[in-house]
């Protein structure tokens, strides 16, 4: 059995290096006609592929998927753990260098696309969630018409002070003469944007002050071990804190008990053991989980939908 | 008075003390002292020690929620290229307004020493792909890149002559909030030991700790105290600086907010016949 698990692999292994071979040069750059035509026959092909496989019945979509899930990784694996240079593994190659590594950069342009085409989709379905609040007139529904105010209006003057920034949109307003695309993005984006994110992330601070009058209670031994560190390491990052021990010297063993230097040895010995050890679970962890992604063994949510 | 309204009050009173106490020191120009810490030091000495044929990537992958730190911090380490003369390029590709912001400070302190962009500076802008973008950008950076922020091939600008790959590159500066110095130690440090320096927020210091104590990361900026201490380092007091009693005189508030709350807990339990602690 694992005999043919390792034949299948092997087989696989061959046949997406053979594939990427083939494709390789269709992802080299192309300028002019050659570029229009390439991105013309790209699109045709791909809508007859995505129809063709629309159309195919659910039990084959499924295996697709699948396969190209296990090819796609199957690259990443065998590139990562395959030797930079060995005159034995890459007998064929006259450099005898790695030979999946060639490939890292075509797949790393068409992960890109991909990518772009997904912020497409997380921008459409937006849209097409709020365009349904705003037409059911469902409750709060005027928060989808500021949402679509804010997209356009953020969207267009991006776009415009790209291609002409010095294009004037308003020459007489209130007073305000020659606001070009370039000064009505900045304003969105630096009166606007930026001034909202900002207070939305600051409001934090507010929240975790009265956490932490209301929650940060002294129960028991840990906890109060706990609140010391907590209280050494915001003293030692601030110039208070600093202040507190400055007449301590900065040499010797008298120096380990300043307040920036217990924050300093609280973060880097005490809290990097933990950390280390909850890092080492989450990837060992996440190292079961992308077997599983890739091996297309997950169940639940989105994997056992119909296609 | 009941519950509810209690903890309404409370939580409007706590609000009150934390704006007062920072509106305050915002206001009152306080002269601070910073002692600089090793993580501080290894990144500033990792800076100083790029050569002048090698470019350094300042990794902008921050957005406007955490300027307040990262600001600062991609502040002092731009001054720092243009007093050192370092030729460096801003890059992002994790939250796509962070080149944006490299840029507005590039611009802002370019004229002071005198720098011009296209020949001392270059803005990549945003790249979406993540890692895998990650790793083909690697091995050809003008191919992958193509144009910079205003549409122009960066193999046509001074300040990106002889940068190819990654091992054209000097240093790697990521400036984040999130937790994205992995992929650059994962596929960039693991691949060509390339030189990493990561600035993050206070909130992230902790998870920086183990790639700095391994030397997978040359030096490490904690949150907005790093970059005063950043500031120390050139000797010169910006925007962290004069933040930084704002942030002492909010930190002594959290704490006292916590004593406060304990000992009334302690009273509260202590009190024959008490109910549930005030506050909660």
């Amino acid at each position: 059995m694992i005999a043919v698990y390792v034949a299948g692999a092997l087989i696989a292994a061959v046949g997406v290096w053979g594939l990427a071979r083939l494709l390789t040069p269709v992802f080299q750059p192309a300028t002019g006609a050659l570029y229009y035509t390439g991105l013309a026959v790209s699109v045709l092909v791909w809508a007859g592929l995505m129809l063709t496989l629309h159309r195919m019945p659910a039990g084959v979509k499924k295996r697709v998927v699948i396969l190209m899930t296990f090819a796609g990784g199957l690259i990443y694996v065998l590139e990562f753990y395959l030797p930079a240079q060995n005159r034995y593994i890459f007998f064929w190659r006259h450099s005898h260098t790695n030979a999946f590594s060639p490939m890292i950069e075509p797949i790393g342009d068409a992960y890109a696309v991909i990518f772009g085409f997904t912020l497409f989709l997380g921008a459409y379905n937006l849209a097409r969630v709020h365009g349904r609040n705003i037409a059911a007139r469902r409750p709060g529904y005027h928060n989808s018409i500021a949402f679509f105010l804010a997209f356009i209006a953020m969207m267009v003057f991006a776009l415009w002070q790209t291609w002409a920034p010095k294009q004037v949109v308003i020459a007489h307003l209130w007073g305000i003469r020659h606001l070009t695309a370039a000064d009505v993005w900045g304003y969105l984006f630096n009166s606007t944007y930026v001034p909202l994110q900002a207070t939305l992330f600051s409001v934090l601070a507010f929240y975790m002050a009265t956490a932490a009058f209301r929650a940060f209670r002294v129960r028991s031994a840990e906890a109060g071990l706990m609140m010391l560190a907590a209280f050494i390491c915001m003293l030692g990052q601030v110039p208070l804190g600093m202040w507190l021990t400055h007449h301590l010297p900065l040499q010797g063993p008298l120096s380990n008990l300043r307040m920036e230097a217990m924050a300093n040895w609280v973060l880097g010995v005490i809290s990097m053991g933990g950390l280390r050890a909850v890092g080492f679970g989450i990837l060992v962890g996440g190292l079961a989980v992308s077997l599983r992604f890739w091996l297309s063994l997950e169940r639940g949510a989105f994997f056992e939908q119909e296609l | 008075m009941t519950q509810t309204t209690r903890q309404f009050w409370v939580r409007r009173i706590v609000w009150a003390v934390l704006i007062a106490i920072t509106g305050v020191f915002v206001i009152v120009k306080v002269n601070a002292t910073m002692y600089v810490s090793r993580p501080a030091l290894d990144f500033y000495r990792a800076v100083e020690a790029v050569p002048k044929d090698k470019i350094i990537v300042i990794s902008c992958e921050w957005e406007a929620g955490t300027r307040g730190e990262n600001g600062p911090q991609t502040e002092a380490l731009i001054r720092h290229c243009f007093e050192q003369d370092k030729r460096f390029a801003i890059f992002g590709w994790t939250y796509p307004p962070g080149p944006t912001f490299g840029q507005q400070i590039a611009e802002r302190l370019a004229p002071r020493y005198h720098k011009r962009y296209g020949r001392d500076w270059v803005n990549w802008g945003y790249k979406a792909g993540g890692a895998i973008f990650i790793r083909a950008w690697a091995k050809n950076i003008p191919g992958k890149i193509g144009r910079d922020i205003y549409g122009t091939p960066i193999t046509r600008l001074p300040a990106m002559q002889g940068i190819c790959t990654i091992r054209d590159v000097g240093l790697i500066a990521s400036i984040t909030p999130s937790a994205s110095v992995p992929v650059w130690i994962r596929y960039i440090y693991g691949f060509y030991r390339t030189k990493i320096v990561y600035a993050c927020t206070g909130v992230m210091a902790p998870e920086a700790f183990p790639y700095y104590d391994a030397h997978q990361v040359a030096g490490v900026l904690k949150g907005l105290t790093g970059a005063a201490e950043y500031e120390t380092l050139l000797r010169y007091r910006g925007d962290a600086m004069r933040r930084m009693p704002a942030q002492s005189a909010a930190h002594a508030a959290i704490i006292l907010l916590i004593v406060i709350g304990n000992v009334i807990y302690i009273y509260s339990r202590r009190r024959p016949g008490a109910g549930s602690p005030p506050g909660r």
